[in-house]
């Protein structure tokens, strides 16, 4: 199974695929070294912020959770509807990959745009930290953990959103509106709706009990050492609806195969 | 072997391929003609595993599609009308993919990717990056793509459409190479005289019933039993008329404009032969004398009724 998905899948050619579209197709074009340049002048311009200022590392996760909301969508709308839309689907169906290939090759490529960014981020939140006695790395590593899973939900549900649409347009929209309802548009409509009927402190923990899977909430807790088990409670929710949008990815991808040839789908 | 029996496709009310049964043998090169919406590209897809037949069944060196159709996508290789390729990825990278999607082990795969990059007449593009090919190479690289695996079977839908005269020729030359090879091919087109040249059998469809099927000399025969002879005079066109009537295997002359006679003639070449020796010995002044060859336009043409879905 490990071969299979992981080290023997042939769908890892999205990585490949991803990096060269990051730097520019070709390779390194000038524009994606004038890109990269500008990028690490900002990070060691907000690492000497970082210094000077002591800022605490709970601010660059907020930024760093942001981010992933903004960032992880771009890297994988295409990823199914894409093939749809240029036609390279169905050549792909009839080679012998399994859905489960596809789906953890697709998203792998979701995992390494995650990993890149959380790197860019550790960094500074270990100048944070390190700004802040007493010295806690730990405290990081828990961010970083958190933050990570959230963004694997984000990644998760972009390839099911990629599947089920037509046009890859469809499926960013899709993806950046769940995300919009969910994590702005709900809370403000608790915060009007609710809040009144509560006159007060209970109003925090209804709220809290609510939206217990808002990753900024969560994070709060998590930041505040308020979270029930370090931020694990949270961690697996996030690490089970991740796996939760891969499966039925996965199904959707069989079933539009099994509808066409029942026999087909793998 | 590919046995194709009583295939059946209805999509609601519609049927798009009615009862279709055929087989051809390694080496075939099979031209699968019919007008847009015939049924050409649902059997093809059929055969390719990618939709289900309502009815019937088809078998690759005895694999069924319907029983064992993971078995049947490694014998065969699909082209369809249509496709994409995978930008930022060059040529190499492009068919090692497939190749690992076939399953074939590592160390295979440079030696059989220059193989079929040399086929293609690719080698050159190894390195190139996919989406900075010509639509003619691009093409070439998706029948490459095909072949990584050795298929018994390649389905070609349309592979000439978009293509420039030069890339049309070169692709021809390729597809006949594949039958050389022994291997099964299935091209649909609508570029008939182009059909003509490399196809040894050919299929014609309409409304998703085969109308015709077999080699394409016997289809033609088929179609035209009789041979047409065009023959051209300087003068005395009625003397050579008086002839022609009188002559044997001659079923009728026409006089046409231009000292021309159009003669229906159910002898063979040898025959045809006597026939000009005869004029000519009898004082008639031959300028030209020549069977007028139908193709397969016009056999597509007259089986055809231009009806569609």
């Amino acid at each position: 199974m490990w071969r299979s998905l992981v080290t023997g899948n042939p769908m890892l050619i999205e990585l490949k695929r991803m990096g060269r579209r990051m730097l520019g197709s070709g390779g390194l074009r000038p524009l994606g070294i004038v890109v990269s340049v500008l990028i690490l002048a900002l990070w060691v311009f907000i690492l000497g912020l970082a210094r000077a200022y002591e800022l605490e590392p709970e601010m660059f996760a907020w930024f760093e959770l942001f981010l992933f909301c903004l960032l992880i969508p771009p890297f994988l709308y295409t990823s199914i509807a894409g093939e749809k839309e240029r036609k390279s689907w169905d050549i792909l169906l009839v080679t012998p990959v399994s859905s489960a290939q596809i789906v953890a090759g697709k998203f792998f490529m979701g995992v390494a745009a995650i990993m890149v960014i959380s790197v860019l981020f550790s960094g500074l939140m270990l100048v944070g930290e390190a700004s802040l006695p007493p010295y806690d790395p730990w405290r990081v590593v828990r961010f970083q953990v958190f933050a990570g899973s959230f963004a694997l939900v984000v990644a998760a549900f972009t390839l099911l959103a990629s599947s089920w649409a037509k046009r890859s347009v469809a499926a960013l929209a899709t993806v950046y509106t769940a995300l919009f309802v969910s994590l702005a548009v709900l809370p403000v409509v608790f915060w009007t709706i609710v809040d009144p009927l509560y006159h007060g402190y209970e109003s925090s923990e209804v709220y809290e009990t609510v939206f217990f899977l808002h990753p900024f909430v969560a994070f709060d807790k998590l930041a505040g050492r308020e979270s029930t088990y370090g931020g694990l409670f949270e961690i697996a929710w996030y690490v089970g609806l991740t796996a939760f949008f891969l499966l039925w990815t996965r199904h959707r991808i069989r079933g539009s195969v099994r509808r066409k040839f029942p026999g087909a789908a793998r | 072997m590919l046995e194709v029996q009583n295939l059946h496709k209805t999509f609601g009310d519609l049927t798009a391929v009615n009862n279709l049964s055929f087989s051809l043998k390694p080496g075939d090169v099979f031209g699968f003609i019919g007008p847009n919406g015939a049924g050409k590209t649902t059997t093809i897809r059929m055969l390719a595993t990618l939709l289900e037949p309502t009815a019937g069944n088809a078998r690759l060196n005895g694999v069924d599609i319907l029983s064992d159709p993971m078995e049947v996508r490694r014998r065969i290789g699909y082209m369809p009308d249509f496709f994409g390729l995978y930008d930022d990825t060059k040529v190499w990278e492009y068919l090692d993919f497939f190749a690992a999607a076939y399953q074939i082990g590592k160390k295979q795969r440079p030696e059989i990717i220059d193989s079929v990059l040399e086929l293609t007449d690719l080698t050159t593009k190894r390195e190139s990056f996919v989406q900075t090919l010509s639509r003619g190479m691009q093409q070439r690289l998706c029948l490459a793509r095909c072949l990584v695996h050795d298929p018994t079977l390649l389905l070609l839908d349309e592979p000439a459409s978009g293509l420039d005269p030069r890339a049309r020729a070169e692709l021809k030359e390729l597809i006949a190479e594949l039958g050389r090879m022994n291997k099964i091919v299935i091209v649909s087109s609508h570029i008939l005289p182009e059909l003509a040249d490399f196809c040894n059998t050919i299929g014609i469809i309409e409304r998703g019933a085969l109308l015709a099927f077999g080699p394409v000399k016997d289809i033609m025969k088929q179609v035209q039993p009789t041979r047409v002879i065009r023959i051209r005079v300087l003068d005395g066109v009625a003397r050579a008329l008086e002839l022609l009537q009188a002559a044997e295997h001659v079923k009728s002359a026409e006089p046409g404009e231009d000292n021309v006679i159009r003669v229906q003639f159910t002898g063979e070449v040898e025959h045809q032969a006597d026939l000009l020796e005869k004029m000519v010995r009898d004082g008639v002044r031959v300028v030209d004398f020549r069977e007028e060859e139908i193709d397969l336009e016009d056999v597509f043409l007259r089986i055809t009724t231009g009806a569609v879905h």
